[in-house]
């Protein structure tokens, strides 16, 4: 049980890594800029993203429309490079918040 | 959704503080971008793939190489390169055209056009088809190395001016929904 706590904090911790990583590619001030509004307008702190993923996702498309795809994509490209499961993109309608849960599950399984 | 007031004159402060600690942060990932930028040669000379290889890499570049042009273009489309210097006459295709296709494909990645048969024409051609620079052989190794510096330099304030632009776009983005949360409120 602690174990499979301590996997889902570590799983958190590489998906706000993953994030991170993404919005730099964009450039510092871009990525505090992001973090900010995020935090200010959808009331999600960097910290909080892994429990408000619908809120994160909605707020970076409410800011970049159709462009945040990319971002999104982006992030989890990061992320299963992180936890070390291979990225399938098994849709065309991508859906950021449904891919992490997946690669979650993936996490998890493969730790256990 | 909840209306939510930002403030932004400390908005504003937090965001000129960044741009200092964003000059910090730029020296810093200045010279980092420029010992990795990567770099493209486009040449049908192996002798002066090799050379020019080695000296690159010597310098902390990572570096790879096409012998065709049709290589070049299908290698920029796979990876992302800083730069890439292009001979001017290449085997599968003018060197002069390449460029002409790369400016509208690549147009981030710089372009250093590089002959063994300097003429004002090629020079006149390759700048109007979006050459960033021109160098001539028998190289002269420091000047090359300070083109190619000069052109990374160049990005990267390129880079920095288009961070900007996207700070203001977010900026502008937050505003129109915090005024469409006010009208949907106010109706």
């Amino acid at each position: 049980m602690f174990g499979q706590l301590a996997k889902r904090s570590e799983f958190d911790k590489l998906l706000v890594s993953a994030i991170d990583e993404a919005l730099n590619s964009l450039g510092e001030s871009v990525k505090q800029s992001i973090y900010f509004h995020i935090e200010n307008q959808f009331k999600v702190p960097r910290k909080k993203i892994p429990e408000n993923l619908a809120e994160f996702q909605g707020g970076l498309e409410k800011i970049f429309g159709a462009g945040a795809l990319f971002i999104e994509i982006q992030i989890m490209k990061n992320l299963h490079r992180k936890i070390g499961v291979p990225l399938k993109m098994e849709s065309e309608n991508f859906e950021f918040a449904e891919y992490v849960g997946v690669a979650k599950r993936g996490f998890l399984g493969k730790a256990n | 959704m909840v209306l939510v007031t930002v403030n932004r004159n400390s908005y504003r402060r937090f965001i000129k503080a960044l741009s200092v600690l964003g000059l910090l942060f730029s020296k810093s990932s200045e010279v980092n971008c420029m010992s990795k930028a990567r770099i493209l040669i486009i040449d049908d000379d192996e002798n002066i793939r090799k050379v020019l290889q080695t000296i690159l890499e010597d310098e902390g570049y990572f570096v790879e190489t096409a012998e065709t042009a049709k290589k070049g273009i299908e290698r920029s489309e796979k990876a992302f390169y800083n730069l890439a210097l292009i001979d001017v006459r290449l085997p599968d295709m003018e060197g002069i055209e390449l460029l002409s296709k790369l400016r509208t494909t690549k147009p981030k990645m710089r372009k250093i056009v590089v002959t063994g048969y300097p003429t004002l024409q090629n020079a006149i051609s390759a700048v109007n088809k979006g050459a960033d620079a021109y160098v001539m052989k028998p190289f002269e190794v420091e000047k090359i190395l300070q083109t190619i510096q000069d052109q990374l330099k160049k990005q990267d304030e390129e880079k920095s001016y288009s961070e900007d632009r996207v700070v203001e776009f977010i900026e502008t983005r937050i505003k129109a929904l915090e005024t469409a949360n006010q009208d949907t409120v106010a109706k």
